[in-house]
């Protein structure tokens, strides 16, 4: 049988769960969705809905209540252990390193199901473990024992592995959950030029809708009711996104174009002024509780006033002035004013 | 697989050949080394060093280096499958439930000993007892693995039968005889000079057996380093896999276990050793060099335990636990990552 992704992913009427003694708990919707080979999918929803039981249950770690998974035309059930591991590989968040494994016995591990029982590596699977690694970039790591690495280059190192295992679909738990923000972005970019290079399918469960949204062709959005799959932009029109946090102070700032906190903003301000120190004076008075968006002249202005040389902040609270050189100095003052008043 | 890695095998060989010869040389009796020699490579029936050598000597040397493999190997799969550094060849409950057995017949039917005379039980009882009991414990383990799919469970499920094993084994000390008691505790207290030349035959067959796994499964070690799930996602029949290395453990620690005693700590330290030694977490590796290792270090126990001279021979577990404590707080301090890791 070959697995030329040509199909891709199908999933039909799957109800994901477990069963716990006679009774069986089922996780959200009955859930329907597909995926074009060579897209990036990003997995969102809010935690305890079933993400990883739902990455589980598509590479058979985790059996499902109901329902198929359709690979390529074929339903996976029907696929022995080893069709399975050349068709889909998983990157976990298991954090468990085992010492004394090399970066490159790491990678070369993802070979297990292409080889015989018990033989060495032929030219075909070094080949394979090379390019792996390179993709990737960590190939000056490759006798480093994985102890040593930084969660980031880890990380890297387990999507090699998944590289190497040279399947059409790659499932990702997470990736980016343990990253600093420059490494979450490379994680996801390394994603998407894997979908664009090696017309891989990838599908990655995430909480950093931000970064995700940046990236990924596709979103599958997974509630309580089911899932809902579409362009990240067709789903914020909707609302679909935002109705992920009704309920919560989360919510989605059209004009930034970034999911933001609301705070219960109390006074009423007004800030003059333009361009970028404009902009940044908002963000911190946001921050501090202030309500920028008021229209009917509030008792409080501050006023912005940009030389050349130097920027000062003059805030008006009734005949008093005050004067200010940087936004910390304008805010420490705000924040006194806010105490007493 | 490198260079380094030839010549530690060879150094290994070596000095386990020496070492062999070495153990054969020492013991209660002093032979003198020409006539050692002679006696050894002429098999002269007719020499008066013969029966030390060959009824005594020569099966406890062999038994040295069989259980060092043995426990070795072992101990490596129980620290790769249940990704745990402590894991060794007893975490499953084999010694206790051999322990089990042995306490069964010793102190449970001590009239049965009091029979001493008769050759077969004499010889077999203890034996067949301890295998008995290490079989018990293992079956019980491979029910729950057939319905547990998270292998964290199964280890709770050996250490919980274990514990049961060592509780019924305190009631029967309890209630056992002063002579009885005695009897179990110097079981325990382990001893490769117990195996005959007969039981020679049960035991280094039943040994070969398990290596003999060990040594087709390096691949299937490999991935599990990663994990079950993972294992399972590159296409390792977990089960399967989990059956083979818990028989093979059966019939490596069970069988020491039944003829030896309960010998602690070479499980343990040896798969560390090896791991530092070679620089490498391939079980291609680890496998021979676990078995090269562990011949080398019991070797090694049974010689230090007959040097005080005279008939006096130290308890074989004490050496090897004063022999592989340094070398396990030696290793920790050297690679304190290894609290996390394997």
């Amino acid at each position: 049988m070959e697995f030329d992704s040509i199909n891709g992913l199908t999933i039909q009427n799957l109800a994901i769960g477990y069963h716990k003694g006679s009774e069986t708990h089922q996780l959200g919707g009955i859930i329907n969705a597909h995926a074009k080979p060579g897209s990036l999918i990003s997995l969102i929803g809010p935690n305890g809905v079933g993400k990883s039981t739902l990455i589980r249950t598509i590479c058979q770690l985790h059996p499902s209540l109901s329902g198929q998974i359709i690979i390529n035309s074929i339903d996976s059930a029907k696929l022995s252990r080893l069709q399975m591991a050349k068709t889909i590989s998983l990157v976990s968040t298991d954090l468990y390193r085992s010492s004394k494994l090399k970066v490159a016995d790491l990678v070369e591990l993802g070979r297990f199901p292409h080889g015989s029982w018990f033989s060495g590596l032929s030219s075909n699977d070094n080949n394979c473990i090379k390019i792996s690694m390179d993709q990737v970039n960590i190939s000056s790591l490759a006798q480093r024992d994985i102890t040593e690495l930084s969660d980031g280059e880890y990380q890297r190192a387990m999507i090699a592995r998944a590289l190497a295992q040279d399947t059409p679909i790659v499932l990702l738990d997470e990736p980016t959950a343990f990253l600093d923000l420059a490494n979450k972005f490379s994680m996801v970019s390394l994603l998407w030029n894997l979908t664009r290079n090696n017309q891989k399918t990838i599908l990655f469960s995430t909480h950093d809708i931000n970064i995700a949204m940046q990236f990924a062709d596709v979103f599958w959005v997974l509630t309580k009711d089911g899932l809902k799959a579409g362009a990240p932009e067709d789903l914020i029109i909707d609302g679909t996104l935002e109705d992920l946090y009704t309920g919560t102070s989360v919510f989605f700032d059209s004009s930034t174009l970034q999911f933001r906190n609301k705070k219960n903003k109390r006074v009423p301000i007004q800030v003059i002024g333009t361009g970028k120190v404009f902009q940044f004076t908002l963000m911190a008075l946001d921050r501090l509780g202030f309500d920028t968006d008021c229209n009917n002249s509030p008792a409080l202005t501050v006023k912005i006033i940009a030389t050349k040389q130097t920027t000062v902040w003059k805030f008006a609270h009734g005949n008093n002035i005050l004067e200010f050189n940087s936004i910390y100095e304008l805010q420490e003052a705000l924040r006194e004013f806010l105490m007493y008043s | 697989m490198n260079r380094n890695i030839y010549i530690w095998f060879s150094i290994l060989v070596v000095s386990g050949f020496f070492l062999f010869m070495t153990d054969l040389a020492l013991g209660s009796v002093k032979i003198p080394f020409k006539d050692f020699l002679s006696t050894l490579f002429s098999g002269d029936k007719q020499s008066v060093w013969f029966t030390t050598l060959f009824e005594f000597r020569l099966p406890k040397a062999w038994v040295a280096a069989f259980a060092g493999a043995a426990l070795s190997v072992s101990g490596l799969q129980m620290q790769t499958l249940f990704r745990n550094p402590l894991a060794g060849p007893y975490i499953l409950g084999i010694s206790s439930g051999a322990g089990l057995g042995v306490a069964l017949l010793v102190l449970g039917f001590p009239a049965l000993l009091s029979f001493g005379s008769h050759y077969f039980l004499n010889q077999w009882a203890l034996v067949i007892a301890a295998w008995i009991g290490s079989a018990a414990i293992l079956l019980f383990i491979m029910i729950v693995s057939i319905r547990v799919r998270d292998i964290m469970t199964i280890l709770i499920f050996g250490i919980m039968f274990g514990s049961a094993a060592t509780a019924l084994i305190s009631i029967l000390q309890y209630f056992g005889s002063d002579a009885s008691v005695k009897a179990f505790v110097i079981w325990t207290m382990g001893s490769l000079g117990g195996v005959t030349n007969n039981q020679l035959f049960i035991f280094i067959p039943s040994i070969l057996a398990g290596l003999l796994i060990a040594l087709v499964l390096p691949k299937s070690l490999n991935v599990l380093l990663l994990g079950e799930n993972y294992a399972r996602t590159m296409g390792l029949n977990v089960m399967v896999t989990r059956i083979l290395i818990f028989i093979s453990t059966s019939m490596l620690a069970g069988t020491v276990t039944a003829f030896c005693g309960p010998i602690g700590f070479i499980g343990i330290a040896i798969p560390h050793i090896a791991r530092m030694l070679f620089h490498t977490a391939n079980h291609f590796v680890l496998v021979p060099a676990s078995i090269l290792l562990g011949m080398n270090t019991m070797l090694l126990s049974d010689i230090i335990s007959q040097l005080p001279g005279n008939a006096t021979i130290l308890p074989i577990t004490s050496i090897t636990a004063l022999l592989g404590i340094p070398i396990v707080i030696w290793i920790i301090i050297r690679n304190q990552k290894l609290t996390h890791t394997v």
